[in-house]
């Protein structure tokens, strides 16, 4: 062999062997996001960051104040790109977690978005059938009442039922109504999208003040998830006794927005008939049908496929 | 003389009528758990099925045993929903079953009273009208009345629901028109609806309470004979039987448990009580039309719905007596010429009422050679067509507008209402009733 045989040999060896070391060193990786409310979009400070690969920790960090973390760590070295996995934690919210992968050191996004969800909200979440949810009312200071959404939501299943049972709705896509005295969004304004988190039609809330007497002043709060209301419909009541269960009573007006939001969802859903139909029972009990329903109606009617009868 | 022989053909007749007027006292979750556990795989043998079994026997049409099985006709009187605790949930529904009983007129009536909530439980997740309908549907009822009262501010308001179950509305409440050969010899059908309805929102002063339960009381009073100072000797129990003997003016003759005594009618429930009377008039009405006699008289304190079957029993009325009349002559004399405001059913009876008024208008020719002007079919169609977008799964509107557009040999729409109508159909074959 010659000598320069045998230095082209050893120089493809130790190119091979650096190729390969090279490939085996691990890579520092930042990884950075954000983690906030599911509902309200507030930031969560103090969330347990982690990041797997596998079944094994490869790195940990806090969100801050702002909600925002950075983590750092040593990624295993591949030739292609890794499947991690990004969890969050926090005391009183649902765990959630995000696939992410990294590639050549460097993750494939630019940053990692977490929503976590209150333990309170993820028990309300509905996945099937139109349904209104009915949430916090806030009761005047040291006259808790941890009752009051579910009366609230028996009273308005029964005054929904009523109408409801009275159309040709099969029950599969009956409206439910359901208590979740839990949730508790700060300002009736965010109503619509905890309504749109819930996958709900609309969501009902409220506060209950006690101007000086024994009476109570009650305060409804109602928002569709369609943004199809511009404000949150508000409906008050005077002179209420806190310590009678009639103050559970719906006011017309509150159920005028239920079947409003309920017929909303009918027509996006593309259920021209059953649109058509709640408002048709809305008609009969309804002293005088509002504008808006009547114009729902036409816009349903105009989809119906029995405008081909005409 | 004259008079005598009367009395006694009048007595004669009851004699032959047998007649029986009877209520029973029945607790709703009770008999629900109770059809529910004799329902167990190894009780199959007993006489009162399960919920499911119960259910499946009403769609295949078999006869399950009756609380009042001599009675011609049942009705269910549930307890009133009571969320406020203005105690007068009992108070109403006796009320009010007690005064469908005694002014009904019909002859052979049982009144059913339940008791307990009709609100949705873990053990029965049905409510009101579905859960209403279970027991009435096994009970083979002719009609059921319940309700639900409320505290608003410093009032009372009382909702009375009432529904008719299918039955009663197939035997009663239908009106059908068979056309001539020469237009396809096909049956046109029209069906009274809503069945499920509120009859009436009564309000009343909260401070009335007080009064109304000691009519209600006064009404369960037996005394020994037709007079308000005769001596009391019972009050009528709950769970138990009774019928009445004899009716002699407010009075009625009650036999419980093998002794007779009177008990008189609500007729201290005046003013503000009266309202209330309204309703078991005119379920009392919609019984004995049923049984051939009037259309049920719509006061004002009754719900735009009652007014609305009512409007629909009067053509429905006109029809039986074969007395056919375009939509014209009801809407000119009703409703300013439109009929949307009553729905479609309300349209669809004044369809089949026009469709007879023309063909009766070619009598003296044999009826299947009668063929009715294609245009003047097409001006009903058309209508029931407009009053399909108002209610686009009415099965029965859809049918006849099948019908229809193969009399005009407008193959595309009827194809059309067809498959609508077989959608709506399947819809409602699913619907689970519970």
């Amino acid at each position: 062999m010659s000598h320069s045989l045998r230095n082209k040999l050893l120089c493809v060896v130790l190119v091979s062997l650096a190729g390969c070391w090279g490939d085996k060193t691990p890579a520092p990786v930042v990884v950075l996001g954000s983690v906030r409310d599911g509902a309200t979009d507030s930031a969560l400070e103090g969330a347990e960051v982690i990041a797997r690969l596998g079944s094994r920790t490869q790195g940990r960090a806090f969100s801050d104040r702002e909600g925002n973390f950075q983590m750092q760590f040593d990624a295993p070295a591949s030739d292609g790109a890794q499947a991690f996995v990004l969890s969050a934690s926090l005391g009183g919210y649902r765990a959630t977690s995000t696939p992410f992968s990294i590639a050549k050191g460097r993750t494939t996004a630019s940053s990692y978005p977490l929503h976590l969800v209150s333990d309170a909200l993820a028990s309300c979440t509905r996945e099937a059938g139109p349904a209104v949810v009915v949430g916090h009312f806030r009761a005047p200071l040291g006259q808790p009442d941890p009752d009051l959404a579910d009366r609230i939501a028996a009273a308005l299943q029964y005054d929904l039922d009523e109408k409801v049972q009275t159309t040709r709705l099969v029950n599969s896509k009956r409206p439910g109504i359901f208590a979740c005295g839990d949730v508790e969004p700060k300002d009736p304004e965010r109503y619509g999208s905890f309504a749109r988190f819930l996958g709900v039609d609309a969501f009902v809330g409220g506060i209950v003040s006690s101007p000086g007497s024994s009476n109570v002043r009650v305060q409804m709060f109602l928002a569709d998830g369609y943004g199809f209301m511009t404000s949150p419909s508000r409906v008050v009541s005077d002179g209420v006794d806190l310590n009678d269960p009639s103050l559970s009573r719906l006011a017309p007006e509150a159920m005028t927005a239920v079947m409003t939001a309920l017929v909303v969802g009918y027509k996006l859903a593309n259920k021209p008939e059953e649109c058509v139909e709640l408002v048709g029972v809305s008609e009969r009990l309804l002293p005088v049908l509002p504008d808006a329903l009547v114009r729902l109606r036409e816009e349903c009617q105009a989809v119906l496929p029995n405008r081909g009868l005409l | 003389m004259r008079g005598a022989l009367l009395i006694v053909l009048v007595l004669l007749g009851a004699m032959v009528a047998r007649p029986v007027m009877a209520i029973v006292h029945v607790d709703i979750n009770e008999e629900l758990d109770r059809i529910k556990e004799l329902g167990m795989p190894e009780d199959r043998g007993k006489v009162v099925p399960g919920l499911k079994e119960d259910i499946d026997g009403i769609l295949a049409g078999r006869i399950l045993p009756q609380r009042i099985p001599n009675a011609k006709y049942r009705i269910a009187v549930f307890e009133f929903e009571d969320p406020d605790h203005t105690g007068l949930g009992s108070a109403v529904s006796a009320l009010i079953g007690r005064e469908i009983l005694l002014s009904s007129g019909l002859r052979s009536l049982g009144v059913l009273r339940y008791f307990g909530s009709l609100e949705p439980s873990r053990g029965h997740p049905q409510s009101y009208f579905d859960k209403v309908d279970l027991v009435v549907a096994a009970q083979h009822a002719n009609l059921a009345v319940w309700g639900m009262i409320r505290r608003d501010g410093n009032d009372i308001v009382v909702d009375v629901q009432a529904q008719i179950p299918d039955a009663m509305v197939e035997d009663y409440f239908t009106w059908k028109l068979t056309l001539p050969q020469a237009m396809g010899g096909e049956t046109l059908l029209a069906r009274v609806w809503p069945t499920r309805m509120r009859i009436q929102r009564a309000r009343l002063p909260a401070g009335f309470a007080p009064a109304l339960q000691r009519m209600a009381d006064a009404v369960d009073v037996v005394r020994e004979s037709p007079s308000d100072t005769a001596r009391v000797i019972a009050r009528i129990p709950k769970d138990t039987t009774y019928s009445v003997q004899e009716v002699r003016g407010d009075w009625a003759k009650f036999v419980i448990n093998g002794e007779s005594g009177w008990t008189r009618r609500a007729v201290q429930c005046t003013r503000e009580c009266a309202p209330l009377l309204a309703t078991a008039g005119f379920v009392g009405a919609l019984l004995s039309f049923g049984n051939g006699g009037p259309v049920p008289a719509v006061s004002k304190d009754l719900s735009r719905d009652a007014a609305v079957v009512a409007r629909q029993l009067a053509v429905l009325t006109s029809l039986r007596k074969k007395e056919f009349h375009p939509a014209s002559y009801y809407l000119e004399r009703w409703d300013d010429g439109h009929a949307r405001d009553f729905g479609a059913p309300y349209a669809d009876v004044l369809a089949l009422s026009s469709l007879a008024a023309q063909l009766q208008e070619q009598r003296g020719r044999e009826y299947d050679t009668i063929r009715l002007d294609d245009d003047a079919v097409r001006k009903v169609a058309t209508d029931l067509a407009r009053a399909s977008q108002d209610d686009p799964r009415n099965v029965e509107v859809l049918n006849n507008l099948a019908v229809l557009f193969r009399v005009l040999r407008d193959e595309r729409r009827a194809g059309l209402a067809s498959r609508l109508s077989a959608a709506a159909q399947q819809r409602s074959d699913v619907e689970p009733a519970q």
